[in-house]
């Protein structure tokens, strides 16, 4: 299975330096993209900038509850993590024991 | 909240000895499901650790990567680093294998045909070290997130197998152990009730049969 990488201009160089050729950089639509990668079945790991999941949103939460492959990554962009930006592991760890574990 | 008995119970000494049954077999699977829930929690909470760190680390080398990309574009311009981009090869594929804890299974990565040193490919004079930095950066950081992706996954899966658990504990602790012993405590009190009613319909017809005779 592949690896793969939904992200900006900047990170997809970055990771096509480092030898990750899937690559789908939205412009415009971020919803049509996610369709087309939902519907492909051979990626193995999908890396996601954070802005890029932040505007998925729900269309994300959902696909990766029902799924486990691909397994999603959340990456930081040029900028850094965006602040208060919860993701999703934490918040499965926050829900499944009940109290937040501190990075 | 007062306390409620099983439906379809009838207090007779069948029933006790069903209801005797289940009640040791329910404390029987509460225990061991609660052993269950702590192992797993206890691996989990293994796991975040190391993801935790892992992923650290990685804000770290991210913020490297970017920087040397960065400096890589104002020397080289963004047109020639992303065309230099386009040169390296393929990092391969990964495939899974099923991981086993504690009868849950995690999707386990076989990373046996990734290659993450893999040669710059683009022209050396015509790129500059930033550049270098920059994929050397990035291609650790690659395996890092490979790795990263593993211990998701398995959080992942982990968590739907601990919420489960804890919620069959909760369900034994609060709802049906406490309904049983009801249960019990009900039919052997009417049973009880029964036995004395008994004794003293018998008490009684005797001193009857007794007075008749004299």
């Amino acid at each position: 299975m592949k690896l793969a990488a939904l992200c900006d201009n900047d990170t997809a160089v970055g990771m096509r330096l480092a030898g990750v050729s899937e690559l789908f950089i939205p412009n415009g639509d971020t919803i049509d993209i996610w369709n087309q990668i939902t519907e492909k079945e051979d990626i193995g790991i999908l890396f996601v900038t954070e802005k890029i999941a932040e505007d998925l949103g729900k269309y994300l939460k959902e696909f990766r509850i029902r799924n486990n492959i691909p397994i999603i990554v959340e990456i930081p962009n040029k900028k850094g993590r965006i602040k208060d930006h919860v993701d999703f592991v934490s918040h499965l760890i926050k829900k499944a024991v009940g109290i937040e574990v501190k990075k | 909240m007062a306390k409620q008995i099983l439906e379809g119970v009838s207090p007779t000494r069948m029933d006790l000895l069903e209801t005797r049954k289940k009640l040791i077999l329910a404390e029987k699977g509460h225990k061991l499901l609660e052993e269950k829930r702590d192992a797993l929690v206890e691996k989990f909470f293994d796991i975040i650790e190391k993801r935790n760190q892992i992923s650290k680390e990685l804000d770290e080398d991210f913020k490297e990567g970017f920087m040397s990309l960065i400096q890589a574009q104002m020397i080289l311009g963004e047109k020639k680093v992303e065309d230099a981009s386009f040169l390296t090869k393929d990092i391969g594929e990964i495939s899974f294998e099923t991981d086993n804890i504690m009868g849950v299974k995690i999707p386990k990565m076989n990373t046996d045909k990734i290659e993450t040193d893999l040669k710059p490919a683009y022209s050396f004079f015509e790129t500059c070290s930033k550049l270098d930095d920059a994929k050397k950066a990035f291609s650790g950081l690659l395996s890092k997130l490979i790795q990263l992706a593993d211990f998701e996954a398995g959080i992942k899966s982990l968590t739907v197998e601990i919420e489960k658990t804890k919620r069959r504990v909760n369900v034994l602790e609060n709802n049906l152990i406490p309904k049983l012993h009801a249960t019990r405590k009900y039919i052997e009190m009417q049973l009880e009730e029964r036995e004395r009613e008994d004794f003293f319909r018998r008490k009684r017809i005797k001193a009857i049969l007794e007075s008749k005779k004299v």
